[in-house]
Parts: structure tokens; C-alpha cells; sequence
């Protein structure tokens, strides 16, 4: 029998990584819970993970697992009833967490900047967009209001937003999603930040939008070397935007590897199941295969692996929870089966 | 093959807009659609927002009346009917929405949600309805100590489970399902398509299957038609429809649509812009503007929907006779119009 290749959380090689690099975001070992009169709650356990330059990194999951939980406590906007108990968060090697709250104001905007899920109720309905998009060059350089919104101009005709001099002019409400959404992009763009963090930015979007919306970040990448870390539930958009993947659930990672790791050989039986339940244009499938059960509550995490009520391959040992276990030298999978 | 059940003859919906009366414009929601649906089969309406398939939808249960066009079912043209004979065509159609919760009073118990439909209808006894609430549940995966709980205490698959049981307790012939699953998770939302399809085989319905993503459609559809602002671009078997597609527009759809190969490129799609204004539609062909084969006619020429194969037809005008010789190769050859 081959020996077990024990790999610490959440650190599978990657080639910058040999280079000797320093990853862009950096997730050490980071638990985040809430306390309330049903008990505690740890929607983040244990996660570590890392977006290198210039890499687009899929965070995915369905709801509840914490993923976008994750995001909020990166960029430091976790709801107050929210408290991280340990393990820490370093942007380009400088820890989050040490830093004050007006520090961390500095940093996001400027370094680290998001992309959200609702672009529509994320702009404010009654400031013009281009005010919006021009507002970051006016809070962190102190830079005037006429600089800032020909900034915009310029930002936004760089996400390709048709006639930007005068869509700059307009409100909210006069453009369309996929047009609100670029703005956003724009928006996050506008200062040069280092990590872009994008919550399900496509969500509601129409296919073709959407993926107008995804090519814009895959050139943002490349052009800027932004490293990204995107949040999403499908798998076809992780499929087509994404070097690198951590399959979360239940407030734990329990699969990370490369994107052709994950999604042509899934080692976890839960991104083996999220596979067969998407339905795919590319062959008709007779069944989709559906997951049993539902994800468990955070007041009543079970004892071993947090999956095994719903996994089909459960065997006795699924009654004590596994670490990432190395599949091979960059994938790692939190299930025996992977040994 | 099976009896039509529903058909759509040349159906279009204007919408008068307000304002003054001097500045009131129309706005034409769905123009000019065709299709029918044979008992127990499915046919999909896929399109992207604004393409008109929720108003669709709402033509063919009768809640709002075409501006022109008839809708028949079952044999019967809908708009002739008196509101009584109309609830009796309702009993055969029903419908399941995207947001269950919405379709729900918030004060009803999932007994309530259940019994509404047959009061409504006065279907059977106390004792009879009893046992029809417990079969439909039971049709669709449901325990009992589900009836006294409150929709909003469910989960989203569940609260869609519900929907489902309120719309076959009548035993339809025809559900009408817009967007059924597009607010669910993967998991949860395979569960539902498999329970739609089992429902199917089980009962002998047909379904009017809205969704705007095409893998949904591919699993559970047997037919599709494409809108695009208001107009059906494309029909045809789904098989053959996602095998080669004949209009452009469905083209970039499929393109556009995430699969989780990493191998294959993605998002590469030669689609271009915006989605039009569905106040100001463009002249002629309404896609011209994004497409990526326009001809200068299709800038001036609305484009019929041309018939090939039997059972497809395309609304693009590179099937007709005068372009079809210097087709782009996609184009497949068929016979006449």
C-alpha cells in the first residue's frame, strides 16, 4: 500500500510557489464564528488559502458553506457580531488582522478591492456613476473631483463601457445590468489594487452578459496581473475563468487543486456530486445525480466528516473527520477515500 | 403521436405604456409566436431577459389577453370562454413559479396552500381531499407533518416541492413552469428537475418550460423554441437545436452558456453588445446589430421564420433562397421554404 502523503492545510504546491514567491492573499488557517442564544456557530473552520499574481482562484460552494463569508472577513467587512478567533489574513505578506480598523480602510479600495453580487443595489440610485466610479481617486489620493470623474471616463472605457464621457453623466437606473456591472469592475479597478475579490459578480446576469462580464476580468487579469479571487456556485464558470480551485462546505475547504484537477478528476465525493448534478449543454444526461439530504446547521455540526450524512461512499472511518489529504502533489481532498 | 393540447396561433401582446396620453407609447412584448404542445410532451422557451417569455406564459394561462392571435387548448380558443368555463380550462393548467415563496400567503399553512386549489375548484369531499393532499405530497417527496408548518419555515427546495404538489393536485394536463429552479442550488435544484420529470412519466402532463439556461432546457425539454425580444428566432427538437444551431443568436446562446470542461475555451463568444432597448427595437432583423454575420438586408428586412427539416425553423435570413447559395457554413442545407 502506498504511504499516505500528508500535506499541511491548504499549502499543495503550486510553481510560483517553488519560485519563492509571496502569494497576493494568504488565508492561514482562519476560524470565524458567531455567538448567539442557539449556541456557537463556526461558519469559517480552519480555511487556508491563497491567490498568487496574476491568478483568477474559484472559490465555490452552494449557500451556506461560508464562502462568502470568507470574502467579508478578507476584506474586513464582516458583520461586529462576526469574530475571528484565530489564524490570520496577509495581503502580500502584511497581516490584516494586526491592522487597525482605519489602517484596513486605506487597504481596501486600494490594494484589495470587490466586485459584488447585486450590482444594481450596490450603487447608490441617486449619485451620477460616474461620480461613483470616480469617487476612490478623491478618498484615498485626495485628488479633485474633475481629475477623479476623467478617471472615470478613462476606467470606465477600459471596461469597455460604450460612449463613457457621457455615461459618466447618467444615474444607475439608465444602464443595464451587464453595463452596472462593468461600472463596478471599473470602480474596483480604478486605484490598481493588487487582489480583486468578485462575489458571484455574474448572478443575475444574462449568459451572453455574463459572459462579456468574464471575459473583462480574464483581460483584467492578464493585462494587470491581478490576482482574483472569484467567488461562484457554478462550475461552468469555474470551468471556464479559473487557474485554481477550493471546493468549500460547511464552513470547511474540503477539495483544492488545479481546475483540471477538480473538475475532470474530483477526488471529494461533494464536488464528485456537484459534477453529476449540473446539467451540461455539452451532452444530455439521462439522470442528473442528486445530492441526498441537505448541508447540516453550524448549531449541529456532526462529529466526523461533515459530509458523510449525505455521502454515498461512506465507510466506518467517515466517523472521524480527515485532513486534506494530498492526492498528489498540488490536490488535496478531506475524504479517506483520497488515500 | 399524441393530441395538440395547447397551440399558439400568431400570438402578440402590446403593452400600452403610461405617460400622458399624447406621449403614450406601445410596447410590443411578444410578436408574432407560433408553437403548440402535445399532450405529455415538454417544450422549452429559452431567452434572455426582456425576450418575452414570462409575458408568454402569462398569455397562456389566460391571465392577461393577447393583443392579437388566438391560444387554444384543448380544443377550446381561450379568449371565447366566460369566466366560469376559463376556471374550468385553469383546472387542467397550472403553474410553478420562480419564487415560491412569493406565490404563497404567508398566513397559509402548507394544508391551506394545498386545499385552496381544490376549494377553489370544489373538488371532492373532506374526506376525498384529504387523500388527495396526501398522494400529491407523496408525488412529490413530502412528509406529512410538512402540512402544519408555514412556507416561509421551509427550505427553498422544499417551498418549490409545495408549489409543485399545489399545481398537480388537480391532475393538469399542462403545467406552465417559468424559471422552476433558477433561485436553487445545483443539488437541490437536480432534485427538482429529476421530481418534474418522474411527475411527468407518473401523470401523463405537458410542460411550458421557461428558463433561461439551456443545460436545464437540454435535460428536461424534448422541444425548444429561442426568443429574442419578443420573437421566436429558432425552433426545433432540442437534440438537434443544440447540435447545429441555425440562427445566430442561438449560436452565441449556447456559446455563452458555461460547461465545466476546463478544456474547452469559454466566453469566446463573437456576440457583440448590449441587448437592444425593448422600447426602441432595432429595425428589420432585431439581432442585426449584435450579429456577427449580418447582411446589409437584415438591417431593413424582418426575417420570417423559415422552415426546414419538417420540424425545424429559423428566423434568420441567410435561409432564404436568395442568400442560402454564399451561406457561412453553419447554414444547413435544406430544402425550400
Amino acid at each position: 500500500m502506498t504511504e499516505t502523503i500528508h500535506v499541511p492545510l491548504g499549502s499543495a504546491v503550486r510553481e510560483h510557489q517553488l519560485a519563492d514567491g509571496v502569494p497576493t492573499l494568504s488565508i492561514d488557517s482562519l476560524s470565524v464564528q458567531f455567538t448567539n442564544r442557539r449556541g456557537i456557530a463556526r461558519v469559517i473552520d480552519e480555511v487556508s488559502l491563497q491567490v498568487w499574481p496574476g491568478e483568477i482562484v474559484g472559490l465555490i460552494g452552494e449557500s451556506g458553506s461560508g464562502k462568502s463569508m470568507t470574502a467579508l472577513s478578507v476584506l474586513g467587512l464582516a458583520p461586529p457580531t462576526a469574530s475571528i478567533i484565530s489564524g490570520d489574513i496577509k495581503l502580500s505578506g502584511s497581516s490584516l488582522r494586526a491592522m487597525s480598523k482605519s489602517q484596513i480602510r486605506t487597504v481596501r479600495g486600494k490594494h484589495m478591492a470587490m466586485v459584488p453580487q447585486e450590482p444594481m443595489t450596490a450603487m447608490n440610485p441617486i449619485m451620477r456613476v460616474g461620480k461613483q466610479v470616480g469617487e476612490p481617486y478623491v478618498v484615498h489620493q485626495a485628488s479633485t473631483w474633475k481629475h477623479a470623474i476623467a478617471q472615470a471616463v478613462l476606467m470606465m472605457g477600459r471596461v469597455h463601457l460604450p460612449l463613457p464621457n457621457r455615461r459618466v453623466h447618467e444615474y444607475p437606473h439608465q444602464f443595464s445590468g451587464g453595463m452596472i456591472q462593468r461600472s463596478m469592475v471599473a470602480m474596483a479597478l480604478s486605484l490598481g489594487p493588487q487582489l480583486l475579490i468578485a462575489d458571484e459578480p455574474t448572478t443575475g446576469l444574462d449568459v451572453t452578459i455574463q459572459a462579456q462580464v468574464l471575459r473583462l476580468l480574464r483581460d483584467i487579469r492578464d493585462i494587470y496581473q491581478t490576482a482574483l479571487l472569484f467567488i461562484t456556485h457554478d462550475l461552468g464558470v469555474v470551468a471556464g475563468i479559473c487557474d485554481w480551485v477550493y471546493v468549500m462546505y460547511a464552513g470547511r475547504i474540503v477539495e483544492q487543486g488545479s481546475v483540471q484537477q477538480i473538475l475532470t478528476a474530483p477526488k471529494h465525493p461533494y464536488t464528485q456530486a456537484l459534477l453529476l448534478a449540473t446539467p451540461s449543454i455539452i451532452s444530455r444526461q439521462t439522470e442528473l445525480v442528486s445530492i441526498g439530504g441537505s448541508i447540516p446547521s453550524f448549531f449541529e455540526l456532526p462529529e466526523g466528516c461533515r459530509f458523510a450524512d449525505r455521502c454515498v461512499r461512506r465507510f466506518e472511518r467517515c466517523a472521524t473527520e480527515p485532513d486534506l489529504i494530498g492526492v498528489s502533489a498540488s490536490h488535496t481532498a478531506r475524504c479517506w477515500l483520497s488515500v | 403521436m399524441s393530441e395538440i393540447l395547447l397551440q399558439v396561433r400568431d400570438v402578440s401582446k402590446d403593452f400600452v405604456l403610461g405617460g400622458l396620453p399624447w406621449r403614450r407609447g406601445t410596447l410590443a412584448a411578444v410578436e408574432h409566436v407560433n408553437f403548440e404542445i402535445r399532450a405529455g410532451r415538454t417544450l422549452g422557451i429559452v431567452g434572455e431577459s426582456g425576450s418575452g417569455k414570462s409575458t408568454l406564459c402569462r398569455l397562456v394561462l389566460g391571465l392577461i389577453a393577447p393583443s392579437s392571435g388566438e391560444i387554444w387548448f384543448n380544443g377550446q380558443l381561450l379568449s371565447a370562454l366566460s369566466t366560469k368555463e376559463m376556471r374550468g380550462v385553469r383546472r387542467q393548467m397550472q403553474a410553478v413559479f420562480q419564487n415560491a415563496s412569493a406565490s404563497f400567503n404567508p398566513r397559509q399553512t402548507v394544508r391551506d396552500v394545498l386545499l385552496t386549489p381544490l376549494e377553489v375548484h370544489d373538488v371532492g369531499t373532506r374526506d376525498s381531499r384529504f387523500d388527495m393532499i396526501e398522494q400529491s405530497l407523496e408525488h412529490v417527496g413530502l412528509d406529512l407533518e410538512i402540512l402544519g408548518r408555514a412556507p416561509h419555515s421551509l427550505s427553498g427546495g422544499q417551498r418549490q416541492r409545495v408549489a409543485i404538489a399545489r399545481a398537480i393536485i388537480l391532475r393538469p394536463s399542462l403545467v406552465i413552469a417559468d424559471e422552476p429552479t433558477s433561485a436553487l442550488d445545483v443539488s437541490v435544484q437536480a432534485k427538482i428537475l429529476n421530481l418534474l420529470k418522474q411527475i411527468q412519466r407518473e401523470m401523463g402532463l405537458a410542460y411550458l418550460f421557461v428558463s433561461h439556461n439551456l443545460g436545464v432546457i437540454r435535460y428536461v425539454c424534448d422541444d425548444v423554441a429561442v426568443m429574442y425580444l419578443g420573437r421566436i428566432v429558432e425552433t426545433g427538437p432540442t437534440e438537434q437545436v443544440f447540435a447545429s444551431p441555425q440562427h445566430p443568436y442561438t449560436q452565441a446562446l449556447v456559446e455563452a452558456i458555461p460547461h465545466t470542461d476546463p478544456r474547452k475555451p469559454q466566453f469566446n463568444l463573437p456576440i457583440l453588445g448590449e441587448l437592444p432597448n425593448i422600447y426602441q427595437k432595432p429595425t428589420g432583423c432585431y439581432f442585426h446589430g449584435r450579429c456577427p454575420y449580418a447582411l446589409s438586408a437584415c438591417t431593413e428586412e424582418q426575417p420570417s421564420l423559415y422552415n426546414f427539416w419538417g420540424h425545424r425553423s429559423a428566423a434568420c435570413l441567410w435561409h432564404d433562397k436568395r442568400f442560402i447559395s454564399r451561406a457561412p457554413k453553419w447554414v444547413s442545407d435544406f430544402e425550400g421554404t
